[in-house]
């Protein structure tokens, strides 16, 4: 059994991922409900791929130019290129001459692929990078390397992400109910679209460290996914996406310093806590609620039968 | 009942005694000059002059892939032509959209996710979202704005209801509250009646008419619904790729209808059939032949939409 002392020692080992888990909990979950009601879950999944071209990209230029061989450019060059291929997906695709599911799996793969050939070209180069690059850490995710730096990155990020969405609440609302109908009421849609973008981007980069490029994926979909089935408010659903994404982290976080699952990767433990949040609530809405999302609730069927009330059309 | 062919030269077809064709001055809300606009090389709008008068109702009929959607988008500001120009009220389309209190527009419904989840007085408060002030809510009188707005549609009574749980009419009475906040001038809608049944649809065009008369404003209405365009517009423009015919809709006559429509015509209208002759259809990509199109009189169709021999003034009976 541990004792008092331990338990605080523990915490103390760990207090930087203790912190991140919450960030990037929260900034995924934000940036979760625009990624799951845009229907952008591939992009994400796209993106989040590419950061692994990106990281190559960043240890085989570190060789060459010793300056950017630290934390924060390897950050800064996995995000780039991250945001790069979002834009090259995005305009590929524009013409429609390759459709978009199509461009991202392109991308997708390609960037991977790139991610992969400059890692192993980098092993044949003398000397090894100061940052050391595991595989299995990169697709999974990994704590023990989380640092003072990550964490003060995590949490700029955190809060530019926040500082956005709240600045920019109703015009992301617009595009994301009804993007032609927002560029008719003069809401700049190309820049919007660009900063969610970057949004994606930026999280992703941040949140790699911990869960790895595989399971990131889950992180920018599930709070989101989860939330709509919860409210029928978009307030509701964001503050339900921020609750599960937080809680999800945080419990994995605690969870993934104690043994036995202190000898694992981050990574599949948040994943598979906030999988069993979703299971928990579509179970719920599923098999106790079974009342379609889009089916008029009792009090609506009320209104359209009385005399007089308009529109007899069919809802949904 | 057999028609005689119709000889009808392609795209001059113009009422002359239609006015939407003449530039009035300021009487004209919207002035476009001989548009034409392609997608890549396949020209979907071919040198379209239309003036909309102030106070008006116009509907736009075509049949699918006529280009009226094109329009409509030329319209907004969303594409712009190729050639010619339009201006909505003295300005650009897309000045005169952004601003939001000159034109509403109304979109198609189906291109929303309707399970997306949004309360009807917040759709119709993202109306405003031209007003906003940076990183500012919105105001009181705003709010009230769209409560407003909201009564005039008679939805006010659902207001804190999620959009995705209404009906086909009630949405697009939503809708058209979002279009209304801005006190615009002009109203566009796309396909309005799209999705909302027979009964429904009566008493929403029975409201549009009234928000028209009580809010002075000009409404221009893209629609296949042929019905619809007949029971509730002053002035019809018919548009295939060119727009052919254009004056109020107790003028438009059968051959011009089957111009436009083609082999739409047989979904459009049924009953009592009769024959055209090829000669009726000269339309450069025109099925050629005999066709079978049929007639029911509408609830409220005026004597020209009628199946009758008689020609209009614009038809021409070749000579026995």
């Amino acid at each position: 059994m541990m004792s008092f002392s331990d338990f605080l020692y523990l915490v103390h080992l760990n207090r930087y991922p203790l912190m991140v888990g919450p960030i990037i909990g929260c900034m995924c979950a934000i940036v979760s409900v625009f990624v799951v009601l845009r229907r952008m879950s591939l992009i994400s999944e796209g993106v989040s791929h590419a950061g692994f071209g990106g990281i190559g990209l960043a240890v085989l230029l570190a060789y060459f130019f010793t300056p950017l061989d630290n934390a924060v450019w390897r950050q800064v060059i996995t995000g780039a290129f991250c945001m790069g291929t979002a834009f090259l997906m995005g305009y590929v695709s524009r013409k429609k001459k390759v459709s978009e599911d199509s461009a991202i799996g392109i991308f997708l793969a390609a960037s991977v692929a790139v991610g992969q050939l400059l890692l192993k070209i980098r092993v044949t180069l003398p000397g090894g990078p100061k940052i050391p690059v595991d595989t299995e850490h990169l697709l999974f995710g990994d704590f023990v390397n989380v640092t003072a730096t990550d964490t003060l990155l995590a949490g700029i990020t955190a809060l530019l992400v926040i500082c956005a969405v709240a600045a920019l609440y109703h015009q992301f609302i617009y595009i994301t109910l009804d993007e032609e109908m927002a560029r008719v009421n003069g809401v700049n849609t190309r820049l919007l679209n660009a900063i969610l973008l970057m949004m994606i981007s930026l999280v992703i980069v941040m949140c790699v460290k911990m869960v790895g490029f595989l399971m990131i994926t889950a992180l920018m979909i599930i709070p989101g996914a989860t939330a709509n089935m919860l409210s029928r408010r978009f307030g509701g659903v964001f503050i339900a996406s921020i609750l599960i994404g937080v809680l999800g982290t945080s419990a994995a976080v605690c969870l993934s310093i104690v043994p036995p699952f202190s000898r694992s990767s981050p990574g599949p433990i948040v994943v598979l806590l906030l999988f069993a949040i979703f299971a928990i609530v579509w179970a719920y809405r599923h098999f106790f609620k079974p009342r379609p999302i889009n089916e008029p609730s009792p009090l609506q069927s009320q209104v359209e039968k009385e005399p007089g009330a308009f529109g007899h059309g069919h809802s949904h | 009942m057999t028609f005689v062919p119709i000889d009808i030269t392609p795209h001059t077809h113009v009422d002359a005694r239609s006015d939407l064709g003449l530039h009035q001055g300021t009487e004209d809300v919207i002035c476009i000059r001989d548009v034409s606009y392609a997608y890549d090389a396949r020209p979907a709008l071919q040198h379209i002059t239309l003036h909309v008068k102030r106070g008006s109702i116009l509907g736009i009929i075509g049949p699918n892939g006529g280009g009226k959607s094109t329009l409509m988008k030329l319209m907004l500001g969303v594409i712009q032509p190729d050639s010619g120009s339009i201006s909505i009220l003295g300005r650009s389309p897309r000045e005169a959209c952004s601003n939001g209190s000159l034109v509403g527009y109304v979109p198609q419904r189906h291109v929303l996710d309707w399970a997306f989840p949004i309360s009807v007085r917040q759709v119709v408060t993202l109306g405003l979202i031209g007003r906003k002030k940076f990183l500012g809510g919105f105001t009181r009188q705003q709010r009230q704005q769209v409560q407003a707005a909201l009564q005039a549609v008679e939805m006010a009574h659902l207001a804190d209801q999620p959009i995705g749980g209404l009906s086909g009419g009630q949405q697009q009475r939503v809708f058209i509250a979002r279009a209304l906040v801005n006190q615009p001038q002009i109203l566009f809608l796309d396909e309005p009646t799209t999705g909302i049944d027979q009964a429904g649809q009566e008493k929403f065009l029975r409201m549009l008419l009234e928000l028209k008369k009580t809010l002075n404003l000009t409404l221009v209405m893209v629609s296949h619904d042929l019905r619809s365009v007949v029971a509730s517009c002053d002035r019809v423009a018919c548009l295939s790729r060119t727009l052919h015919y254009h004056d109020r809709p107790q003028g438009l006559s059968p051959d011009v209808l089957f111009k436009v429509f083609q082999c739409d015509l047989d979904a459009v209208l049924d009953q009592h059939s009769h024959t055209h002759d090829s000669s009726c259809c000269d339309h450069d990509h025109a099925p050629v032949g005999p066709a079978q199109a049929t007639f029911v009189p509408l609830p409220f169709a005026p004597p020209a939409l009628r199946p009758s021999p008689v020609s209009t003034s614009q038809r021409k009976t070749p000579a026995p």
